[in-house]
């Protein structure tokens, strides 16, 4: 994991990873982020504690297992011979060389990078919202309230016009988009850069810039997303921070998902389906991010989906052909699949963790298990077609929507996997009005954050509890955690229909807006 | 959320294509209704009805968070009466307490008396330590048991104490030498009086049970001084834990092992004189408690035995005069028994072994004790324990029937956690419900109730009302609260690294620590209620209220409710006692602060946080209790933490404290 060259790329997206102008305060929070970590590796035992706890260290990422495994292997053993260690043969490749004081370094360096990059995909989200087009509606503001209609008309001929209307908006909508101008920095008057410049003095000047728009009073005030505070959020994150001092091997998967999306914006096909790829080959389960990364491809190549995909694809297959011969190469067998990606989609390891698999097969009757098995892993898998669809506009969204799905629906989730999820819910900042659920959900994710290591105290160390209340739990967080995502795509869809609807969105709201 | 049903159904009604079959059903309830006084159609109507229900039941539940304190407050003291009360049964079958012939006799009870004369012959051991330790393992040699010596080295504020721990371990002639019970008594009890009875019944014991064959479990005699440090030591010892060179104790590893020690009984009896009850102590660090089934086994045994049972040193009488002094009576016994469980810290030597998942609990000597008419005998009390180690030694597996969470307001009964559970959540629950509230005040300015949408003559579409919609949801700021709060948790954690420091200082007799605490009331309160928020005003600009953003300190109240409302929820399920008593003041605090103009509710504001401040609350202590008990409360709880790791003061310091603090800066805050 070597940082990324990205010289070569600057070029074609001048204005994505331009931070020259800006406050050096906000890095603050990142620099505070790094500090934190480090001083909780190397001035407190949090990072030992941590790696113990089962919420963020899993069979599949946990960092006790990985050095089994890397034990095994610097003595020319093979490293599955154990059965303890899970993870990919190439993590092997990584560590054998590394001196452990550089470990603990190169965990808050991997956390610095997936801030970067997520800072650098925030730049683009900015971006695409700033070039957002709200078309105009066609109905003059004067005309909002709805005209009288005659008296006589029946109800075919009052709808007639409408339709008419209706067509000339969708066309006048589509040349609103044909006509707005390519990477065009200028701000739209909707889209302030602070809350605080909602105050009336400058909102004259907002609109002096672009005197053909009026005020449109139907829209919803967004304020402009800095990208830069999202990587601050992700590492300030309490979630992020106790995967790092885990020392889990997800932040691997997570770096190469993060990359493969931001050279997807940068426009590299190849290294972004090589990204894609390695973390695939980690985890297996983010081999549905080639979704979000060829919509995006797409999207700034001026393709086609479905031709994005014929060239895309076959180089995912084919990195992931030679990550895995590389791996053969490595340990010389391929006993690593099963006890990878067989532990992955089986699960015989039922070790608590935060996610829905292990109680369930705990109870099962063995007749049960394979269709069981089958049902919850193709649980996982089957929104990627249907999400994809339906947000393809929204590639960042897509990304945010199976990543959390598979936060909750995966083998062996753990904190690591929430908080990517929950960063890059916080790009979607302009969704948050539009949910409905927003303080039910984050107040449930924030009761079972607290109840959930209390309950599996009782249950484990003081004895007064049982299994029973750790799992309450934890199906409370899958419960909020699916209830946030039916939400933000319930926002999503919503914002739509009032972005792509202008008249009807007038006609709803004829009267004066707060 | 109605509101997009609506905008979506008038708008399709409108102009949309007329494609949704809920668009449908309305088209042709609206023509059906199409007669000149226009009516609304149904899904209007019910879309109508369902906004306005939504309106008033979000303004009841604004005003009215404080009637689930108000009613948690009530249903609190509802619990002495007898209705809530459950008869203590034995849910173990495999007890069956009582039911065997018991075999502690004259002779054993002379073996008692004897041992206990020569107990006392040797005086205070504090100057000899090894000098009863040699002792006890030789007479334990003598029985033939495996006997051992454990030395360690306690750090004590500003001198080091030394201690042995002797114990013996009977191997059990029926079983496989797996599972233990352990039988201790410390040597010093904790008034300083030698404890010679209740080491002269172990001594007793550990000879009375090798003349029988019928033990099935290893027993394991233990006599600890100085205690309870000394069970501590033993105790990580025996699980193993190596004694960590930094650390403020330094002890020996085990030189015998027994096998898993399931139970434990600790014996007090102070031998001064004839005793008129036996009581019990149950609560153990962090107000954990062992299995009812253990408390209600040695109840029933002492019962069988002629033995007044009492706990916290009363006995309850079998009839009361009337309901009214039944009442007063166990609500005095349940108060002390939650100030008990709240402090959380050690009472006796039984209270170590919870950490280890063992039950255990106390078996103590009591004087003097009203309602009791005879003195009871040392026979008495030999079959009694006999009896309780009996039923224990029947058990085939852990105690895991009856309940684990229990009040008890007499020896005799439990109120379980299924009835006391209810008014503590409901007293914290008050929070969670105000950080609702708090998160509608700051989102939508609704200050009427919904407007009927009034239909255009002639048309199937209604005008949208002005007041609902997406976007006047006012933009929440969130920096200033998370800053705040993140400060507060950071003072927290500064008072909590100084704390054992003050304890030191206070010791040694330095500062007086009120002197201190006033010092720390004032400062804290000017900080936070005066330097923070004009800090903010000068950082952040404004927290106040615009048009557009929600003003500061109602998010800052919603996070603080939500956390303060969560930390005592989880607490109720550790500890309902202590979440019952930080609660009861923190509450109303929380409830009551906001920014305000009038200097009487400003006063007031600040007099509700200062009380429910951990300071406060010790300043209530010592004018209820006096100082000196006060001052006991305060260093046993920072003593709780630095010696057994008593949870109480790290949560004060790290949750509870910046809570209060938050509070404060609330009051600071601007409108």
């Amino acid at each position: 994991m070597s940082k990324p060259s990205s010289t070569s790329f600057e070029k074609d997206s001048p204005d994505i990873s331009n931070h020259e102008d800006e406050d050096p305060v906000v890095r603050i929070p990142v620099w505070t982020g790094i500090a934190l970590r480090l001083a909780l590796f190397f001035y407190t035992d949090a990072s030992s504690f941590f790696k113990h706890r089962v919420e963020t260290s899993t069979p599949v990422t946990s960092w006790k297992r990985f050095q089994e495994g890397l034990h095994l292997f610097q003595h020319g053993l093979p490293p599955y011979d154990g059965g303890v260690y899970h993870q990919a043969p190439l993590l092997l490749a990584v560590f054998n060389f590394l001196p452990p004081i550089l470990i603990p370094f190169l965990f808050v360096a991997l956390d610095y990078w997936i801030a970067r990059g997520l800072v650098e995909i925030a730049s683009y989200k900015r971006k695409t919202l700033q070039e957002e087009v709200w078309p105009e509606p066609t109905l003059k503001p004067t005309l909002l309230a709805p005209p009288p209609l005659e008296e006589e008309s029946d109800e075919e001929e009052t709808e007639t016009p409408n339709q008419e209307t209706a067509g000339l908006n969708r066309d006048a909508h589509t040349e609103q988009i044909k006509e707005a101008p390519k990477g065009d920095t200028l701000i739209p008057p909707w889209l302030v850069d602070d809350p605080a410049t909602l105050l009336p003095k400058k909102r004259p000047k907002a609109t002096k810039k672009t005197p053909s728009q009026p005020q449109d009073v139907t829209r919803p005030v967004d304020a402009l997303l800095q990208a830069e505070d999202i990587g601050s959020i992700y590492l300030l994150n309490p979630f992020s921070v106790m995967t790092c001092l885990a020392q889990s091997t997800l932040l691997f998967t997570i770096l190469a998902v993060i990359h493969g999306l931001r050279f997807a914006i940068r426009g590299n096909r190849s290294l972004s389906m090589l990204c894609i790829a390695i973390a695939a080959y980690l985890s297996l389960y983010p081999a549905m991010m080639i979704a979000p990364a060829v919509l995006i491809l797409a999207r700034n190549s001026h393709v086609g989906i479905s031709k994005e995909m014929r060239t895309s694809l076959p180089l995912f297959i084919g990195y992931a052909v030679a990550l895995l011969g590389l791996s053969y190469l490595l340990i010389g067998s391929w006993q690593f699949l099963e006890s990878t990606y067989g532990v992955i989609l089986f699960v015989p390891d039922l070790t608590p963790n935060i996610g829905l698999f292990w109680y369930f097969f705990i109870e099962m009757f063995d007749q049960f298990r394979t269709f069981f098995l089958c049902v919850f892993q193709i649980l996982v898998f089957i929104f990627v077609v249907p999400v994809s669809m339906v947000f393809k506009n929204h590639p960042l969204f897509v990304a945010f929507l199976l990543t959390a799905i598979m936060a909750i629906f995966k083998s062996y989730p753990s904190l690591g996997d929430t908080a990517l999820y929950l960063t890059f819910l916080s790009m979607n900042r302009e969704l948050f009005k539009y949910m409905r659920h927003s303080f039910l959900v984050f107040s449930a994710l924030f009761f079972a954050s607290v109840l959930g290591p209390l309950f599996y105290y009782l249950w484990l160390y003081a004895g007064s509890g049982n299994a029973n209340f750790f799992y309450a739990i934890t199906l409370v967080f899958a419960l909020a955690q699916v209830i946030l995502i039916t939400d933000t795509g319930f926002a999503m869809a919503r914002r739509e229909w009032d972005r792509l609807n202008p008249d009807l969105r007038t006609k709803r709201v004829e009267l004066i807006h707060r | 959320m109605t509101h997009s049903t609506w905008s979506q159904l008038s708008s399709q009604a409108r102009g949309g294509p007329a494609k949704g079959t809920e668009m449908l059903r309305f088209k042709r309830s609206a023509t059906a209704a199409a007669p000149s006084p226009p009516k609304l159609a149904k899904e209007l109507r019910r879309i109508h009805f369902r906004r306005v229900v939504g309106y008033y039941l979000q303004k009841v539940i604004s005003s009215s968070s404080w009637i689930f304190y108000v009613v948690g407050l009530l249903w609190l003291l509802l619990l002495p009466r007898d209705e809530f009360h459950h008869v203590a049964k034995v849910d173990e079958n495999a007890l069956l307490p009582g039911q065997t012939s018991k075999y502690f006799g004259d002779l054993d009870l002379w073996v008692a008396t004897s041992y206990r004369d020569q107990i006392r012959t040797m005086g205070d051991p504090s100057k000899n330590v090894s000098g009863h330790a040699e002792f006890l393992e030789q007479e334990f040699r003598s029985f033939g048991l495996d006997a051992s010596t454990q030395n360690f080295l306690h750090a004590r504020h500003d001198e080091i104490v030394s201690g042995a721990n002797s114990y013996a371990v009977f191997r059990a002639p029926r079983g496989d030498g797996t599972e233990a019970i352990v039988i201790s008594a410390p040597w010093l009890l904790e008034n300083g009086a030698v404890n010679a009875e209740g080491v002269s019944y172990v001594l007793a014991f550990a000879k009375f049970v090798t003349r029988f064959s019928h033990w099935a479990k290893d027993f394991i005699f233990l006599v600890t001084h100085p205690s309870p440090i000394g069970t501590q030591a033993w105790l990580e010892a025996y699980h193993g834990v190596q004694s960590d060179l930094s650390s403020w104790l330094q002890y020996d590893p085990l030189d015998r092992h027994g096998g898993v020690i399931h139970e434990a009984i600790n014996l007090e009896f102070d031998g001064n004189g004839a005793y008129s009850a036996v009581g019990i102590l149950v609560d153990g660090l962090n107000g954990l408690l062992p299995n009812a089934d253990l408390v209600t086994t040695v109840v029933r045994c002492a019962q069988y035995e002629g033995l007044p049972v009492g706990i916290h040193n009363v006995v309850s009488p079998n009839k009361f005069d009337d309901n009214w002094s039944s009442y007063f009576h166990k609500a005095d016994i349940i108060l002390e028994y939650m100030k008990s469980q709240a402090l959380g810290v050690p009472t006796a030597s039984h209270a170590l072994y919870a950490r280890y998942h063992i039950e255990a609990m106390t078996v103590r000597g009591l004087h003097d004790v009203k309602g009791t008419q005879y003195p009871i005998t040392g026979h008495q009390i030999g079959r009694a324990i006999e009896s309780a180690l009996r039923s224990l030694n029947n058990l085939l597996e852990r105690l895991h029937h009856a309940y684990w969470f229990y009040i008890m307001p007499t020896a005799q009964s439990f109120i379980p956690l299924s009835v006391y559970i209810p008014p503590v959540i409901l007293l914290s629950v008050t929070l969670v419900i105000e950080s609702l509230v708090m998160w509608w005040a700051s989102g939508d300015l609704h200050q009427s109730p919904p407007a009927r949408p009034n239909l255009i003559e002639g048309t199937e579409v209604a005008n949208h009302p002005a007041d609902i919609s997406a976007f006047n949801i006012r933009i929440r700021p969130l920096f200033l609260p998370v800053v705040t709060l993140v400060l507060c948790h950071a003072a927290g954690a500064i008072a909590f690294y100084l704390a054992p420091t003050v304890r030191f200082m206070a010791l040694i007799g330095e500062v007086n620590p009120f002197n201190m605490a006033a010092a720390v009331v004032v400062v804290t309160a000017t900080i936070y209620s005066f330097m923070i928020p004009t800090l903010q005003r000068m950082m952040e600009g404004s927290g106040a209220s615009t048009r557009t953003t929600a003003p500061a300190w109602l998010i800052l109240k919603c996070l603080g409710c939500a956390e303060l409302g969560a930390a005592l929820i989880a607490l109720s399920t550790l500890n309902p006692s202590l979440s019952v008593f930080l609660a009861i003041p923190s509450v109303p605090a929380f409830l009551l602060a906001r920014p305000t103009e009038s200097h009487y509710r400003f006063l007031l504001n600040v007099a509700a946080v200062t009380l429910a401040s951990p300071l406060g609350l010790l300043g209530i202590m010592s004018l209820w209790e006096g100082l000196d008990v006060a001052q006991g409360v305060a260093g046993k709880v920072v003593d709780g933490w630095t010696l057994y790791g008593a949870w109480l003061l790290p949560f004060i310091c790290y949750v509870y404290w910046p809570m209060n603090m938050v509070a404060n800066v609330i009051i600071g805050m601007e409108q």
